[in-house]
């Protein structure tokens, strides 16, 4: 039995590709991906959350300072109002209408008291001063002295004061570099403004409250900025950023177009921030509530940081168990696979163990009973190699016998040819030497009995050449040889020898060739010779009176050759059974006729040599014609004979 | 067509064959045609008788123990004394391709057996005619 | 007729050409707009923090933009003559001068027509600047102080001062300054001094000292003593022109206000000379006067031309009357802000 072991080694097993790795890898994927999905939606939920959460803080803080400013301005104007009280009012209208001293000096007590009111919000106090000046902008009494004399008619208030309480937004007064806002309420006696009372805020109290920052972690700040110019009214809580500078980012340049809302953007430090934006309209301030974006939401970190531990400790868990599970599956394909190689390798006795009742186990017992089958095909298959070569053996023995026994064959002829011939040619030989006169007188009975002698060696002669000649056809032995043939030559050779037995019997014999013949072809004479003068001796044979025709003609490409007689014919039945061995159309003609009974199986044997044919039509008592087709090969040029 | 009783006198023919009836034969029909016929029975024989005699003309047969025919015109062309005498195979062989064989190997052609009289002598003078030095055959080979 | 700014504009046309021709022989052809106009600026004093506007104007581009070639011309003392930008102005020497309004008024009394664009500064920066330290804290206290004052312009402000608040000017030991330092304050040679709180202010702090200021805006004399003129006649030929002119500067401004240590940094590539962190001081104090609220950049408003007038009249500085409304014109920032 031939075991190919080496048809392949077993193949190497790719780090990536192995099975216990996929499977790894998808348990992997299917612990991780979830995970991930459910980190990623419930980071996105959470930061939006606290995004909602920060931005509604935001709007909070910014909507309760905006009321807390305008609560605290309010208060003011109140404050102010409240001073103009009737019988205030009135040394105050005294005082307008007729400066004195002391009503000068009584009001200023008034309102340098005043001063000392502290802000509702905060412990500082309200007003850093109050004055009082005239429809004409005069300053008629302050809680500082230094005022008095002062005319404001250039201030920015002083117009719209004269109207109606009037609140100037933050601005920078000259030389003090110090920001003020001025609450005017407009003093009117009997419906007629005689003057205004004037506060000057004390700002202490708009920073206090900007800068308080509960509720806003540790990035977290308001501020408001100047629609001026944009710049800082209160401090930022960050340090570097001067208040005497102009700011521009999206939610101070909203705030200061009038608009409130939430929105994250860039701060003035270039931070991404949740901001609040808010118009304050009574101050004509935008109001920014403001919170880093990493603090707010830094909640969401600690859930993202949580998820992912979660999702580690998962992933860890999933490996370590499903790396238990994964062998089971792996190992039994390992083992059917170590199985398939030992079992390639010739051990076919290799069983695998069946250890689970599973696909894998249902696998296991199909390889072994493939294994099984498979040791009894192939100790079918040695038993039918060894039956077929053993016949080889035989057929090749008998291809030797066969080749021998022809060999043999060939030989035996050869040397049959010669051994027969010998003994003839002394029998013909002295045969003819006497009947020539060249061995002495013989009287005329001798000479008929020499004369028996010669015909029947010759007869035998015919006989051995005869069977000679399909012995040698038969064993592939008769060469057709092919030469540039004078036919016209050949068919009066075959005339003259014929003429003689033509004149014994008495018949007509004629000789025809169609011009149409070349005068060269190429064709073995010999043989042609032993078609034509075989059919023609049995035509004359068997022809007592008439004619015997022998006609050549070429047609197309063939030549024929035509023998018709008017002999005894052919019976119906005989007309094939007369062309092989031995046979003459019955026992009786034989001896009637003599002949061996081979010639027209050797003349069919020719012609089938030489690609032709031969046919035979007959009547009884008519006569007979055999027709003998052959390739026509012309030879164009004439080459010497 | 008769052949003249002369035709072959002061010929001196070798003939070789080891079947004596064969030998006979060929002996009888030259001898009657006027050759003086010297004999031997195998190739070796032959081959002294031709050293010894220089025959105008050898027959020999082929198939001949001792030394065949192919052995005795072998050893005929290498002897000098012997190259030039004409040798004309004499055999049962009929197979194809004996006669270039036998016109290779030397002979100057082949004749086959059986044979009649008649047609060996014919057979004969025309090879005979075919060679020069026999050109003197001319006549009296030919009577009505 | 030939019109001072021919010269200038062949000489920038010719420029650009030369210019043209050899980009064409170095590089592809780049299509050439219509030139720059060329413009002259005369400033009032010395490359300072009061330009500051100008040179922002011009480092920002904003004069490119508007196709402009300034040229802007120091000011202050030629051979120890002061540079007087209305001369300028009048003698076709500069486009624009920098100037107060007292002065365009003056002059238009005195038929010199030039006419105010726009006032850079809105608030008079003049103050009654004494020593936080000292008494001296109301126009009052001044009466029997010695003050120091410089005349022309400063002097008459501080007149109607006095005057306005009922002190007899007589009552007040006026004496002439002899430096434009701040040492005879510091040094008590003096009980008070007229200046400005964005120069002589700033100096006091910067000897070390709290400043106190009487602000003449505080008692109703405010003027316009930074404002950007020209002569009628130019004013009708290059209206377009000074338009552009003015959009620029007002850029500029607003540039200055946006970012003033931008605007330090560009005075002192001007005025190498000066200490930059005292410059910071004086434009920082500036601000205040350059963006009042309750008003835009670069307007003028008919009170502190009135205001002037009437101190110019009331103190016979001006004899013959004259329209003080025709000494500014709104009709460029108007333009610009679109009223």
């Amino acid at each position: 039995m031939n075991t190919s072991s080496s048809a392949g080694a077993p193949m190497k097993i790719r780090f990536w590709e192995q099975l216990s790795r996929r499977l790894f890898t998808i348990l992997l994927l299917l612990t991780i991906v979830p995970l991930v999905v459910v980190q990623f939606i419930t980071l996105r939920q959470t930061s939006d959350q606290a995004q909602k959460q920060v931005f509604s803080q935001l709007e909070s803080v910014s909507s309760l300072k905006a009321n807390e400013l305008n609560q605290w301005l309010a208060a003011g104007h109140s404050q102010i109002r409240a001073i103009l009280a009737p019988d205030t009012t009135q040394n105050i209208n005294n005082l307008i209408s007729a400066p004195t001293d002391e009503g000068q000096t009584h009001i200023n007590g008034t309102l340098a008291n005043l001063t000392s009111i502290a802000a509702t919000i905060g412990k500082t106090r309200l007003f850093r001063d109050i004055f009082l000046y005239n429809a004409d902008g005069k300053v008629l009494a302050s809680s500082n002295s230094a005022d008095i004399g002062k005319i404001v008619t250039r201030q920015p208030y002083y117009t719209n004061s004269l109207a109606n309480a009037y609140t100037q937004q933050p601005y920078y007064a000259l030389g003090v570099g110090q920001l003020t806002i001025i609450l005017t309420e407009p003093i009117t006696v009997n419906g007629k403004l005689v003057g205004v009372l004037a506060g000057d805020i004390d700002l202490a109290t708009l920073t206090a409250i900007m800068t308080e920052r509960i509720g806003l972690g540790e990035t977290g700040e308001t501020y408001l900025v100047s629609s001026d110019n944009n710049y800082f009214l209160t401090p930022s809580r960050f340090d570097g950023f001067s208040l005497t500078r102009a700011y521009h980012t999206n939610g101070i340049d909203k705030a200061l177009a009038g608009q409130s809302g939430a929105a994250i953007y860039a701060d003035y430090r270039n931070i991404s921030v949740l901001g609040y934006y808010r118009w304050i309209p009574e101050l004509q301030v935008g109001l920014l509530a403001e919170q880093d974006v990493s603090e707010a939401l830094a909640a969401t970190q600690g859930v993202l940081n949580t998820s992912l531990l979660i999702g580690v400790v998962s992933a860890l868990v999933a490996v370590v168990i499903g790396s238990l599970y994964i062998a089971q599956v792996t190992t039994p394909v390992r083992e059917l696979a170590q199985a398939a190689i030992e079992i390639t390798n010739g051990n076919l006795a290799r069983k695998v163990q069946i250890r689970e009742r599973n696909e894998i186990g249902l696998l296991a017992q199909a390889f072994n009973q493939m294994t099984d089958q498979l040791t009894s095909n192939l100790k079918q298959l040695d038993l039918k190699i060894e039956e077929v070569n053993n016949t080889n053996a035989d057929l090749q023995v008998a291809t030797v016998k066969a080749r021998e026994a022809a060999r043999l064959k060939g030989e035996f002829m050869a040397t049959m040819s010669h051994e027969l011939r010998t003994p003839l040619n002394a029998m013909l030989g002295f045969s003819s030497i006497l009947l020539d006169s060249m061995g002495g007188e013989i009287d005329n009975d001798a000479r008929h009995m020499i004369e028996r002698i010669q015909a029947n060696s010759e007869r035998l002669l015919n006989l051995i050449n005869g069977v000679l000649d399909i012995a040698k056809i038969e064993a592939g032995r008769m060469e057709i040889v092919y030469k540039p043939t004078d036919l016209y030559k050949l068919v009066d050779s075959w005339r003259q020898q014929m003429s003689v037995l033509a004149e014994q019997k008495n018949l007509k014999f004629r000789v025809e060739i169609d011009p149409a013949v070349p005068a060269l072809i190429s064709a073995d004479g010999e043989r042609l010779s032993q078609i034509a003068v075989n059919l023609l001796s049995n035509a004359f044979k068997f022809t007592e009176q008439g004619s015997i025709i022998l006609s050549t003609r070429a047609l197309n490409d063939e030549l024929l050759i035509e023998v018709k007689d008017t002999g005894i014919g052919i019976p119906p039945h005989a007309t094939s059974l007369i062309f092989e061995e031995f046979r003459q159309v019955d026992g009786s003609s034989r001896r009637a006729y003599g002949g061996t009974g081979l010639g027209l199986a050797i003349v069919r044997n020719l012609c089938r040599m030489m690609d032709g044919s031969i046919r035979v039509t007959s009547e009884m008592g008519q006569g007979s014609t055999f027709i003998v087709t052959l390739p026509l090969k012309p030879v164009l040029s004439p080459v010497a004979t | 067509m008769t052949i003249s009783r002369t035709v072959l006198n002061s010929w001196t023919i070798l003939a070789i064959d080891d079947e004596p009836d064969s030998l006979e034969v060929v002996t009888r029909i030259l001898r009657f045609h006027g050759a003086s016929i010297v004999t031997g029975c195998n190739g070796q024989e032959g081959l002294e008788l031709a050293r010894k005699v220089h025959p105008h003309l050898i027959i020999s047969d082929i198939s001949m123990p001792v030394l065949d025919g192919w052995g005795l015109i072998y050893e005929l062309k290498k002897d000098r004394t012997t190259l030039n005498i004409p040798a004309i195979a004499l055999t049962a062989h009929a197979m194809p391709g004996d006669r270039s064989r036998a016109i290779s190997a030397g002979f100057h052609n082949y004749l086959t057996k059986p044979l009649t009289a008649k047609s060996f002598m014919s057979d004969l003078l025309i090879l005979l005619l075919e060679m020069p030095e026999f050109s003197a055959l001319t006549k009296g080979v030919i009577n009505e | 007729m030939l019109t001072p700014h021919m010269p200038h504009r062949v000489v920038a046309i010719l420029l650009l050409a030369g210019f043209g021709l050899s980009a064409c022989n170095a590089a592809p052809v780049t299509p050439t707009h219509a030139p720059a106009d060329k413009l002259n600026i005369q400033l009032a004093w010395t490359h300072e923090y009061s330009s500051a506007a100008f040179y922002a104007a011009e480092k920002n581009n904003h004069f490119q933009e508007q196709n402009l070639n300034v040229n802007l011309i120091e000011g202050g003392f030629k051979d120890g003559k002061y540079i007087v930008p209305i001369d300028q102005v009048l003698n076709n020497t500069v486009d624009f001068g920098m100037g107060s309004a007292s002065d365009i008024l003056v002059a238009r009394s005195q038929g010199k027509s030039i006419v105010a664009l726009a006032s850079i500064m809105q608030r008079s920066p003049l103050a009654v600047i004494t020593l936080a330290k000292s008494n001296v804290q109301r126009p009052t206290d001044l009466i029997g102080k010695k003050v120091a004052v410089s005349d022309g312009g400063a002097n008459q402000v501080f007149t109607t001062l006095l005057t306005s608040q009922g002190i007899d000017p007589t009552k007040v030991n006026t004496i002439p300054r002899a430096t434009f330092g701040v040492d005879p304050l510091l040094k008590g040679d003096v009980d008070a001094l007229v200046g400005w709180v964005i120069n002589e202010g700033v100096q006091v702090r910067e000897a070390g000292q709290e400043p106190s200021f009487m602000l003449m805006s505080d008692y109703g004399v405010d003027s316009y003593d930074f404002v950007l003129f020209t002569s009628d006649q130019s004013l009708k030929t290059h209206a377009d022109t000074y338009e552009r002119f003015i959009r620029a500067v007002l850029a500029g401004l607003k540039d200055e206000i946006a970012s003033p240590d931008q605007a330090a940094a560009y005075i002192q590539s001007y005025a190498k000379n000066l200490d930059p962190k005292g410059q910071y001081s004086r434009l920082q104090a500036s601000i205040p006067l350059l963006n009042p609220p309750n008003t835009k950049l670069g307007m003028m408003g008919d009170a502190n031309w009135a205001i002037s007038y009437k101190i110019l009249t009331d103190q016979k500085i001006i004899t013959t009357p004259i329209d003080y409304k025709s000494a500014y014109t709104l009709q460029i920032l108007n333009k610009i802000y679109g009223q």
